[in-house]
């Protein structure tokens, strides 16, 4: 499990291809395929293929669908990561996430769930795609009695699941995976389904 | 950065540690704690404790764990409440729900679950 762990490379803010400055709003939806630093206030949708550093003085309120994140700032919503999340020490991160690899260090703050799936390669994307990535919620036999909130959202994934059952089509563009970010989940055992 | 006295250090020494469960040991039931317990084995059951639990990385835990410190290099299942911090490391894997108001996942740690943070209200005595 130490083996194939992606190494943290965070190019300094000069080598990012676009860096969006910390006084401009965006809303919206952004694609890009290189690396962008958000440092303004960002509302919308987000999908990468590359990059996404969240600098410590951006609110990002996004789903978010990327290849690697890194955040110093705010995000609220969820993120899709096909590599991994790095949560700095400035970072709040209120919203779900799902991504083979995570390391949160000392400091940042993090309010969801977190799902990582990294069994064989191509699992990862294959799940996220067909199975739709709701942070699906621990097998946990205590679940129900402890976690008031998890729960709510738990009831709320429930329905959205039953009343979008999608046949699985194994797609592979990570776009894909996109549409398909908030809803669903991941069947997992005990899951209450 | 963070202010010192708001965590803990994720660092420890096995010999500073009160009680070691070694690894040949299976226990099912409940602990209960002040100091500081290292597993080594397998655990069942629930975790009360007002200081220091290390999870060893030969490790698996199936609890509801309360505790003030969290360390982690081995195979926890439940849910976790920590007053002060809860540190994931790298060898770490974790199935369960994590509540405190400081939380440290490395590189390579596994975390399947939710996490509740209440950085702001939460102040550790």
């Amino acid at each position: 499990m130490g083996n194939g762990i992606p190494i943290i490379n965070e190019p300094a803010e000069e080598n990012i291809v676009t860096v969006i400055a910390d006084d401009l709003e965006i809303r919206g939806t952004i694609r890009f395929k290189t690396s962008v630093m958000l440092k303004g206030i960002f509302e919308g949708e987000i999908f990468s293929e590359g990059l996404l550093v969240v600098g410590p003085t951006a609110k990002a309120t996004a789903t978010i669908n990327t290849k690697t994140l890194v955040s110093h700032g705010e995000i609220t919503g969820d993120v899709f990561a096909e590599e991994q999340v790095v949560l700095r020490e400035t970072s709040t991160h209120t919203g779900d996430i799902k991504t083979p690899y995570i390391m949160i260090e000392r400091g940042a703050v993090f309010n969801g769930a977190c799902t990582m799936d990294r069994g064989e390669a191509g699992v990862i994307s294959d799940s996220a795609i067909t199975e739709q990535p709701a942070p699906a919620e621990e097998p946990s036999p205590f679940e129900e009695k402890q976690e008031p909130l998890p729960e709510s959202r738990q009831e709320q994934k429930k329905r959205q699941s039953r009343e979008k059952v999608q046949p699985e089509e194994p797609a592979s563009a990570p776009e894909a995976a996109v549409t398909n970010e908030t809803k669903g989940e991941e069947p997992k055992p005990g899951e209450l389904l | 950065m963070i202010p010192e006295k708001k965590t803990s250090s994720t660092e420890y020494e096995e010999k500073d540690i009160t009680t070691v469960v070694a690894d040949d040991l299976e226990i099912r039931g409940t602990i209960k704690f002040k100091t500081s317990v290292m597993l080594k084995g397998i655990f069942e059951g629930e975790i009360f404790s007002e200081g220091l639990l290390v999870v060893g990385p030969t490790a698996k835990v199936t609890a509801t764990i309360s505790t003030k410190t969290l360390i982690s290099h081995g195979e926890i299942t439940g849910n976790v409440t920590a007053t002060d911090q809860v540190t994931l490391k790298n060898t770490s894997l974790h199935n369960g729900d994590v509540t405190t108001p400081n939380i440290i996942i490395e590189n390579g740690a596994v975390f399947n679950g939710s996490c509740a943070m209440r950085a702001k209200d939460i102040t550790v005595k």
